[in-house]
């Protein structure tokens, strides 16, 4: 819990969530995310940074992301190191549908394009992966198509079926 | 985790009388799995050494929990902090059936009244089948689906035993996140969708929640038949993945390189005078004088034209989209041996 306490030069900012929770987190890791870089640019640094979008623990979610992504400290990322972080990623956002939304929209809200990425592509396998019966099930997504044009609907995309 | 703005107050769940699950001092390192981990460790408390069904019944009731449903007794309207399934669910029997529902529902004074049919809640009715706990959870008052989640004892009371143990370095994180996938997904998040659609709560979130360019975003990196399957689950999506730069996008991909005659690229080593042939009988147009020499751009502005003309109205890149690939589909059939 105190690691980033010991190695202690690095330059901290803190932030806080929606419901008052407070993070401390390396600047040069924060900045992963481009909004909290502007404000750190705009000199909102001497207090703490207000995430007012995201709820605790979706924030601190959000900030292991940050760490595993912080630029490394010592020149150019390896090979080895990229692929064990693709690894990390992959296991990230492997995790259930609610939090998955809530890690793609804190990913747009604080423009963090890695993530945005990724967590976009995990909702695309989930739609890839699944028939459209399924799509509103895992949703939650109501058929609001007429039988009739449910027909047409279906008789338009039969190309895509074939 | 929606449903926790605002209700702060009500939301604490009273686990072990005044211990609350208010989650955090602000440490740094607080993540998802600590998360998990300590729902787990509050919720299972002492019941850790007991039989598969129990430790499993308490595992789900801790993903209920953690999705900000809480605990009630259906008979006094009462909420319960602690389970006490040595009640709750005698050793004779197979089943037990417990009711949740959210605080907001539970404070607005039904309780009170004991007026308990009025309360919106959700059960969920746990068996037990040898080392399967099966779990059913439907709406109390009806008018939702029968969800239902079958857990493996053998599978997962090892990993709950572990994350209830003291031994930080053995947390079996990747099975206790099956585990919380699978009882979330499969019951909790549609039976709390339910809730808050009859009960008008703003529910917890789902993809159409998302905003437009979000799901725009996602929809980039479907490839086309999906993304023409995804437009035909509700009326609000289909208009969205129908965007026409979406559309023009995809075309460009899929055909834009590959000659733009709505060919595959294999079709590059037959001769124009070839490809000419074909897409006259195709077409039953004679197209030499307009194909001889366009370049790919052209060409697609070309079959934009033939099919605006064809269809007698500005039709989107979707449309021309499925032209292409129905006469790609059709030359595939047609002409097998050069696949």
């Amino acid at each position: 819990m105190s690691s980033t306490l010991c190695c202690s030069f690095a330059k901290n900012v803190t932030l806080r969530s929606s419901d008052g929770q407070t993070f401390e987190v390396e600047e040069a890791a924060a900045q992963v995310s481009q909004t909290i870089k502007r404000m750190i640019e705009d000199g909102c640094t001497g207090s703490v940074i207000p995430v007012p979008n995201l709820t605790g623990p979706v924030l601190a979610l959000v900030i292991e992301y940050f760490k595993k992504h912080s630029p490394p400290s010592d020149g150019c990322p390896t090979a080895l190191l990229e692929m064990e972080i693709k690894d990390w990623d992959a296991k990230f956002v492997a995790v259930d549908n609610d939090t998955l939304l809530d890690l793609t929209l804190a990913a747009h809200y604080l423009e963090i394009q890695g993530l945005l990425d990724l967590t976009c592509h995990r909702v695309a396998d989930i739609l890839n992966d699944n028939s459209v019966e399924k799509i509103r099930e895992i949703f939650h997504i109501k058929n609001d198509f007429t039988p009739e044009e449910e027909a047409e609907e279906r008789s338009k995309i039969q190309w895509a079926f074939e | 985790m929606v449903l926790n703005s605002g209700n702060e107050g009500t939301l604490d769940l009273q686990i072990s009388g005044a211990e609350t699950m208010a989650v955090d001092d602000g440490s740094v390192s607080m993540g998802k799995k600590f998360s998990e981990r300590r729902f787990l460790r509050r919720v299972l408390g002492d019941y850790g050494s007991d039989p598969v069904r129990k430790l499993l019944t308490i595992a789900v009731h801790a993903v209920l929990l953690e999705s900000g449903l809480i605990g009630f007794d259906s008979v006094s309207g009462m909420r319960v902090n602690q389970l006490h399934l040595a009640n709750g669910w005698p050793s004779n029997s197979r089943s037990v059936s417990l009711w949740y529902t959210l605080p907001e529902l539970l404070g607005n004074g039904y309780c009170n009244s004991g007026n308990v049919v009025e309360l919106e809640s959700v059960v969920s009715k746990f068996q037990s089948l040898g080392h399967l706990v099966i779990i059913h959870g439907c709406l109390a008052k009806g008018g939702s689906g029968l969800y239902r989640v079958c857990l493996n004892g053998n599978g997962f009371v090892p990993a709950i035993n572990l994350a209830n143990s003291d031994e930080e370095t053995r947390y079996p994180e990747s099975e206790i996140l099956e585990f919380w996938k699978m009882v979330k997904d499969g019951l909790v998040l549609p039976l709390l969708i339910h809730l808050c659609e009859k009960t008008g709560l703003g529910g917890p979130p789902c993809c159409m929640h998302l905003p437009p360019e979000l799901k725009l975003k996602i929809f980039e990196s479907l490839p086309s038949s999906d993304l023409v399957k995804v437009g035909y689950v509700c009326s609000a999506l289909r208009d969205l993945s129908s965007d026409n730069e979406l559309w023009r996008q995809k075309f460009i991909d899929e055909f834009g390189g590959a000659l733009g005659l709505g060919l595959p690229p294999c079709f590059r080593r037959i001769s124009a005078e070839l490809k000419l042939k074909i897409f006259q009988s195709l077409h039953g147009v004679d197209l030499l004088s307009g194909l001889r020499n366009l370049s790919s751009d052209n060409e697609i502005e070309f079959w934009k034209r033939k099919y605006d003309d064809k269809s007698g109205r500005a039709e989107e890149w979707k449309g021309i989209f499925a032209l292409f690939w129905e006469s790609k589909e059709k030359w595939r059939r047609q002409f097998r041996l050069f696949q």
